[in-house]
């Protein structure tokens, strides 16, 4: 089961009654549409607009902002609306098969089951019955419970980056990026699994353990789990990173790395590794080990560690007696010392 | 052949660091690649491998797991050197 992450409104005769380029003036959204934007919008799931019609109706969605404010990324042209539907799931960054088209035209949803058959085509009486399925259910997590609101912020990171002069590091050191580490506890489970089963490219086995064997690491006096959170100036991304440690006395095991794609490029594995060589050399082991197996997916990672001076395979290994690195300098980084020792 | 592999892999090294060629053709064998050494990271490593697939045909990636090839300069030409 794929959960709906995006439902793309059509709008002509679905959203309002009527057909926009032929009245006089817009025609005003029908409250029950409203409503079922605000509810799905309550269960984390984004609202778009996929449109064929001019494009030049974009700006007049402003005269209702009580839409508006409902909506992201809205997509309005003159392309099949499949083709729309693939730019909009792109733009978002979600697969097709999480997207959702509301749309009244029998024609038009036969289009796209078409051309775009893992995209979900529904009526809005359609929509009213669908939402009791577990498809539309609301999400598990606080991080996927906000994700209209992270996505507003997402908008907000892309124009300030893009209207940014200097470097990239510049513009990271204007964000103000806080990343704050902190020791698991149970209550983290549901969306450190998550975490642990939605990284492919920034996680370090391509594994994702679950929520059993992550419950009994955080109980287990020989494991450390940790999480880690990143703030910005825009907002709050929620927990992003995932990493799980298995102390011995010489020697620090990390089992588990896992970081959320959505903040690759920011220098958080790089961060939460050199925390973690910091914390099990202030503990006393002399050595680092971290199992990592290469996956088509995580080359990057991969080189991440040979960067931070790991060798070897089967674990990697890190000598932690010498200079250890630091974080990148955008990064204020808050952790925990974790070791009575 | 590997005579002029050397060069080649300077070229492509150059362009990934944004160094001017002849600075990196003039290293020494034993300079290594990441952090200190020609500050290579993983992002322009990324970069690198793809365009060591793309000029060689070699895939550094699965033909070694372990990324031994890229301790230095004269470990990466050795291995490119077997393969092509």
């Amino acid at each position: 089961m794929t959960k709906v992450k995006c439902v793309a409104w059509d709008l002509d005769d679905t959203v309002w009654d009527g057909v926009a380029l032929e009245a006089p003036q817009l025609p005003s959204p029908r409250p029950r549409v409203l409503e079922l934007m605000a509810e799905l919008e309550g269960r984390g799931i984004l609202n778009s607009i996929a449109s064929r019609s001019d494009p030049s109706l974009l700006e007049r969605l402003r005269e209702w902002p009580e839409l508006y404010a409902r909506v992201v990324a809205p997509h309005i042209g003159w392309a099949p609306k499949s083709a729309t539907l693939t730019e909009l799931a792109d733009h978002l960054n979600v697969s097709l098969d999480a997207v959702v088209l509301v749309d009244e035209d029998p024609f038009t949803r036969a289009e796209v089951e078409h051309m775009t058959p893992e995209v979900r085509t529904l009526s809005l009486a359609a929509l009213e019955s669908a939402l009791a399925e577990p498809e539309f259910s609301p999400p598990a997590t606080a991080e996927a419970g906000r994700r209209v609101e992270m996505y507003r912020e997402e908008e907000r990171r892309r124009r300030a980056g893009s209207e940014f002069s200097g470097s990239q590091t510049d513009f990271f050191a204007s964000c103000g990026m806080r990343l704050e580490i902190v020791v698991a506890t149970p209550g983290d489970l549901p969306r450190l699994a998550e975490l642990a089963e939605r990284s492919h490219r920034l996680n370090s086995t391509g594994e994702a353990p679950s929520t059993a064997e992550l419950s009994a690491r955080i109980s287990s006096p020989g494991h450390l789990v940790v999480r880690a959170r990143l703030t910005d100036r825009f907002g709050d991304y929620g927990t992003i990173g995932l990493l799980t440690l298995a102390r011995g006395p010489d020697e620090w095991r990390l089992e588990t790395l896992a970081v959320s794609c959505r903040v690759e490029g920011r220098g958080v594995p790089g961060a939460v590794l050199a925390w973690a060589m910091a914390e099990a050399g202030r503990a006393g082991a002399r050595t680092l080990a971290a199992d990592y197996r290469a996956s088509d997916r995580n080359l990057r990672l991969g080189l991440l560690y040979r960067q931070l001076g790991f060798r070897g395979s089967d674990p990697l290994r890190r000598d932690l007696t010498g200079e250890l690195p630091g974080h990148p300098d955008w990064l204020e980084v808050s952790a925990p010392v974790t070791t009575p020792r | 052949m590997s005579e002029d592999l050397r060069p080649r892999l300077a070229g492509l090294l150059a362009t990934v660091l944004e160094r001017d060629a002849q600075s990196v053709a003039a290293l020494a064998d034993d300079q290594p690649l990441f952090g200190g050494g020609l500050g290579l990271d993983s992002l322009s490593g990324v970069r690198l491998l793809a365009m060591i697939q793309a000029e060689f045909g070699v895939d550094i990636a699965t033909e070694d797991l372990a990324l031994e090839s890229l301790e230095s300069v004269g470990t990466l030409s050795r291995f490119l050197a077997e393969r092509i």
